[in-house]
């Protein structure tokens, strides 16, 4: 059984190489601090024009700032599907968001359901819990436990926002995505720093 | 006397049982396939000794070497054939049995 665990601990630890660099960290992060910023600034186009900077940016960081130092690697399918499944979860998530806003704004009357009057009033505590736990599932599914934190800070600043009603919406999602944004610039800064880059292939022929 | 039971020869695979290409195999056996850098950040070889044993592991048709472009640059990503694969299976088996065997 050891030379399996040994096996096993390889692979894992190639994974875990993919998380070290932060970079998905600040991705997240700031797009939902952004996101925040959007609802808390009332300007609809900032979400998405950071959604537009910050993911090509932030593969420009995997292209030229890890790829050189921890080289590429395709993993074996069980872990393909464990990214596709988060994927798919994120995509659900998108949908169901999307659903809620649409029906939790709808005008309340007399036909409106317990539920639906609930939702409304404790919109960002439900948020938090979809979120947050969303962010948690997919740290569990990835096997990143900071994720799992990062979804209880965010569940935490927006059930907070909603029983106490010191902050906005906006501001719960600036006050969750900070952290994660910080602690990926921080692990970036790390990963950098223990992380030599590693001779090119150009490099490589071109000393021979 | 003990019995008259003649000790098993095993055939290690002396190919795989080099330490450095040991190492190699064991890194391509958990993934699906792995460029040059990884290789060289997860065992430390220089390009020119992970080049050597590459191509010693290519020659024993253990591994597949493809050599793709990334935009302009050269990119090579390398995996574990089957025949690779089954060959650390039973390189594994072998060992397995050979240590299992030691008296404590």
């Amino acid at each position: 059984m050891s030379n399996e665990l040994f096996l096993a601990g390889l692979e894992k630890r190639a994974w875990l190489r993919v998380f070290e660099d932060g970079v998905w960290d600040i991705e997240i992060g700031l797009l939902f601090v952004s996101l925040g910023a959007t609802i808390a600034t009332d300007w609809g186009a900032l979400a998405p024009i950071a959604a537009a900077v910050l993911t090509p940016a932030c593969l420009g960081l995997k292209l030229w700032i890890t790829a050189p130092r921890i080289g590429h690697v395709r993993f074996a399918k069980r872990r393909v599907r464990r990214v596709e499944g988060v994927t798919w979860l994120l995509a659900g998530l998108a949908l169901l968001t999307s659903v809620l806003v649409v029906v939790a704004g709808r005008a309340a009357g007399s036909a409106t359901p317990f539920w639906l009057d609930w939702v409304r009033h404790h919109f960002a505590a439900v948020l938090g819990a979809m979120w947050g736990g969303t962010l948690a599932l997919a740290g569990g599914i990835l096997r990143v436990p900071r994720f799992c934190a990062y979804g209880l800070a965010l569940l935490v600043a927006l059930v907070v926002s909603d029983l106490t009603g010191t902050y906005s919406i906006g501001s719960a999602l600036m006050i969750g995505g900070s952290p994660m944004a910080l602690v990926g610039a921080v692990l970036l800064v790390l990963f950098v720093r223990r992380h030599p880059r590693r001779p090119s292939e150009e490099d490589a022929d071109a000393g021979q | 006397m003990q019995g008259n039971r003649e000790p098993q020869r095993v055939e290690i695979d002396r190919v795989i049982h080099e330490p450095a290409r040991l190492l190699l195999v064991a890194h391509l056996y958990v993934v699906e396939s792995a460029d040059y850098v990884f290789l060289m950040q997860n065992t430390d070889f220089t390009w020119g000794n992970l080049s050597s044993h590459l191509s010693k592991l290519e020659e024993a048709g253990y591994v597949e070497i493809v050599k793709d472009f990334v935009g302009r640059k050269p990119h090579t990503m390398v995996k574990l054939t089957p025949a690779g694969r089954q060959a650390f299976d039973t390189y594994r088996r072998q060992m397995k049995g050979l240590l299992a065997d030691l008296p404590e």
